[in-house]
């Protein structure tokens, strides 16, 4: 298990060093018994780059998709299926939260994503006339949110979270109309599960640029 | 009846709009939402402009609900950021959810709504402006001094806490300038700027943004002056410059050490000196005038130089003994090509300039000095005459008794002029040929010589022929000496090959090269070489080299005046023309009939009845 901590660890600093941009001096913190373990400030750090960028994809498909296929702006926003889980909406609210707290409710986040990611993907061919790029972007976000969940789950092992499974990761109910054979309608569906991942990219961000802020004291923030 | 009576309903109301209308009131227009924002992601504030108010006081209401929810809110404040616009506090502001809000423009007739606006909160934050910007000049010790621009994040923006991230903007110029320069900040909230005219006054501003936002406002200007005086060099730059130049300096200083003198005659191409065709003016710096007369045996010369330059000599072909000159001529010329085995052979050498009566050469030996001192007194006495008057007529009817000197027909007197050819001491024979006169004459070089062919040159060719035969050369060239005043119809024209004339002697002809002169002005001739130019004659290269002499004109006394070569011995010849005037020995030719000069070259190829052999004497 160790081992296997280990690797997936090197794996997700692998990653992210590939596009983040910043340079933390990194000390592995190696105990006696638990192993060895990256400093937090260094792993939320990286967290929220990561999320930074996930972010920036999502806002860059956003931006294609409308343009691509315009839709009325009132027809779009159908709720998410993320609505569900409750997240803190104001800041106040969010700095309230613990770290625990924080990292339990994004990876449940993420979670909630990896299915409808997936059938974005499946469903992005059918689209008529989907621009490759389109699919590119999507694979691109799943990938990297994968990488984020992993990320997490790393950091929540050090900060010895138990990954409760009481919340229930949020159930995506809209495929149907994804694979909605009306083309106005599947494109509808897909204008609004991209606007929703956008808006819990977004969320995601910010929650772990708080978490930053709040334990790496001072120049960072 | 029902029906008439709606009909009169709907008439009058219609009929009280109308007059309503008419009284200039109307429903409010409708009112559009330009504008929400937030300015630090926690409130929020919309803005919208009303429209026509129809001429009655209108209110404007503003409802909003959020996306999933069914309760409509009207707005929360309505003073808080101006008229006509709606405040949402923190307590109604909650990001990721999407508000729908619609505005209301309501009178006494009537009731207007907006368009409905969606706004999420998240991404229309655009944030106050930077505060506290300060401008300072900073100089440190090790380095270039910079300006250095400071700021403070907005008040409302959280970004101690991370909530709000944002990015910065600067952007400067001196007063003068019209365009700005804007550089990136990233999220500190400081900048250096390193590049700057001293002495000039600077405007700056500075903006922000979130993460994903709308960029703030420019913040107010502010400037800072910089001094005049300021030193903006830095050390490690003029060491950098001292080093590049002190490289620069030594890769130069190589280069024209290794290549300076290629560089030069790139540069500054050497003047062509006079060129002389086939003379090798090297030989002049070498300091032998032996070498550099024996240089002109190799081909042709034109004589280029006025006969007043010349020295005059005076020549006189004698077939005097060589057997004396043997072996100093040999001593004289061991370097050269030909080979002097028996110069006393050669008749036609300049054996005879010491060997002649008329030899005024001093070192000639003692066997000639008699006739040599003999010759003196007139010789010099000629010599000054000639002098004054050194262009030759050649007019066949006026032979002048001034060369009387030269008594070629009296040559029977001087028995030792011409070297004889002995048997014992065969003497290759020396190439002749006839030198042509180059005449500047009217009718051209060509044209004169042209006329080279006379008979003098014949008789030159036969003279040389007789003495070739040896024996009885002395006797048959006293005959054809003495011939040769007879023939003054033709001109004697000198050979120069240089001219490429059409001159074509007999080819019986040999010729002699005047080989050099020594330093007495002593004429050393040596047998043509074959492979001069323009000779159709034979040359015979003889194992005597001769030193050239460049015949100075020809007297009407059919006397060949030569001189040593002035291009050789300018030197030389204003000093043996001083000291050795009598040494010299002239001949001159007359047989032209057409005034002209004689030119003599170094090249000059004597005819052999012209020669003194006398020269022979001179040699060392």
């Amino acid at each position: 298990m160790d081992g296997k901590r280990k690797a997936s660890l090197l794996l997700i600093l692998l990653m992210s060093s590939l596009f983040l941009g910043k340079s933390m001096a990194l000390k592995v913190i190696c105990g006696d018994t638990a192993g060895c373990f990256l400093p937090l400030p260094y792993l939320f750090d990286r967290a929220a780059l990561m999320s930074g960028h996930i972010h920036f994809l999502s806002s860059e498909l956003f931006k294609e998709f409308g343009m691509k296929y315009p839709q009325n702006s009132k027809s779009f926003y159908m709720q998410c299926h993320t609505f569900s889980i409750a997240s803190p909406t104001v800041k106040t609210e969010a700095l309230k939260l613990s770290y625990k707290e924080f990292i339990n409710l994004l990876i449940h986040l993420l979670h909630s994503w990896n299915e409808p990611l997936k059938q974005l993907i499946k469903e992005a061919h059918r689209l008529a006339k989907a621009p490759q790029s389109i699919v590119t972007k999507v694979e691109n976000i799943r990938r990297r949110t994968l990488q984020l969940l992993e990320g997490l789950k790393i950091i929540g092992r050090q900060v010895n979270l138990e990954i409760t499974n009481n919340r229930k990761h949020a159930v995506w109910s809209g495929l149907p109309f994804l694979r909605s054979s009306d083309e106005k309608l599947q494109q509808i569906a897909f204008h609004n599960l991209v606007y929703c991942l956008l808006k819990d990219a977004h969320r995601i961000h910010t929650y772990l640029n708080v978490m930053k802020c709040r334990i790496t004291s001072g120049d960072h923030c | 009846m029902q029906e008439n009576v709606t009909r009169a309903v709907v008439f009058t109301l219609l009929l009280c709009l109308n007059i309503r209308l008419l009284n200039g009131e109307s429903p409010p227009g409708k009112p559009v939402i330009f504008k929400c924002s937030s300015p630090e992601k926690e409130t929020f504030t919309c803005w919208w402009k009303p429209g026509a108010n129809g001429g009655l006081p209108t209110n404007y209401t503003l409802t909003y609900y959020k996306e999933g929810e069914d309760t409509i809110y009207e707005c929360p404040d309505y003073n808080t950021s101006g008229p006509n616009s709606c405040y949402f506090s923190k307590k109604f502001t909650s990001l990721w959810s999407v508000y729908i809000i619609r505005v209301y423009a309501t009178n006494k007739m009537g009731i207007s709504a907006s368009d409905e606006r969606l706004v999420d909160v998240a991404y229309i934050v655009e944030p106050n402006p930077p505060k506290n910007v300060t401008l300072e000049i900073q100089q440190p010790e090790d380095g270039k001094p910079y300006l250095w621009i400071k700021w403070v994040p907005p008040t409302l923006a959280d970004t101690a806490s991370g909530w709000l991230l944002l990015q910065y903007e600067v952007r400067l110029k001196h007063e003068k300038a019209v365009e700005w320069e804007i550089y990136f900040a990233g999220q500190q909230t400081n900048f250096k700027v390193l590049s700057f005219y001293p002495g000039y006054k600077y405007l700056v501003h500075v903006r922000c943004k979130p993460d994903h936002g709308l960029w703030s406002k420019w913040s107010e200007e502010h400037s800072i002056e910089i001094p005049s005086d300021l030193n903006m060099n830095d050390e490690t730059t003029w060491i950098f410059v001292a080093i590049l130049s002190a490289v620069i300096c030594l890769v130069m200083v190589w280069a024209v050490a290794f290549k300076g003198y290629r560089m030069m005659t790139c540069i500054l191409p050497p003047v062509p000196g006079p060129k002389i065709k086939g003379f090798d003016t090297r030989l002049l710096e070498t300091g032998k005038t032996e070498e550099f007369l024996t240089a002109f045996g190799c081909q042709g010369f034109p004589p280029t130089s006025d006969c007043e330059d010349l020295l005059v000599e005076f020549l006189e072909v004698n077939d005097s003994e060589d057997q004396q000159l043997m072996p100093s001529f040999s001593k004289k010329y061991p370097g050269q090509g030909v080979k002097f085995r028996h110069p006393d052979r050669d008749n036609d050498s300049g054996h005879g300039s010491c060997d002649s009566p008329s030899l005024l050469s001093e070192k000639c030996g003692g066997p000639w000095a008699n006739p040599r001192t003999f010759h003196i007194p007139k010789v010099i006495e000629k010599l000054e005459n000639l002098e004054a008057n050194i262009t030759c007529t050649w007019d066949p009817l006026n032979i002048s008794t001034e060369g009387k000197i030269f008594n070629f027909h009296t040559n029977g007197s001087r028995s030792s002029t011409w070297p004889l050819p002995q048997p014992s001491q065969h003497k290759p024979r020396s190439p002749y040929h006839s030198t042509a006169e180059v005449c500047k004459l009217p009718m051209g070089p060509k044209a004169a010589l042209a006329t080279v062919l006379d008979k003098s040159v014949k008789d030159a060719l036969k003279f040389s022929k007789s003495i070739e035969i040896g024996g009885e050369e002395k006797a048959v060239k006293k005959m054809e000496v003495e011939s040769f005043p007879a023939k003054t119809e033709q001109d004697t024209a000198w050979l120069l090959p240089q001219e490429k004339t059409p001159f074509i002697p007999e080819k019986t002809l040999d010729y002699v090269e005047i080989h050099k002169v020594n330093k007495d002005g002593a004429l050393s001739l040596t047998p043509k070489q074959k492979n001069s130019i323009d000779q159709t004659e034979k040359p015979q290269a003889s194992e005597i080299s001769k030193e050239y002499v460049k015949v100075v004109r020809v007297t009407d006394n059919n006397i060949l005046v030569l001189v040593p070569d002035p291009r050789a011995q300018n030197k030389e010849a204003p000093r043996s023309l001083q000291q050795n005037q009598a040494e010299k020995d002239t001949s001159c030719f007359t047989a032209t009939p057409s005034n002209c000069r004689l030119h003599l070259g170094g090249s000059d190829y004597l005819d052999p009845a012209s020669l003194t052999h006398s020269f022979h004497g001179q040699f060392e």
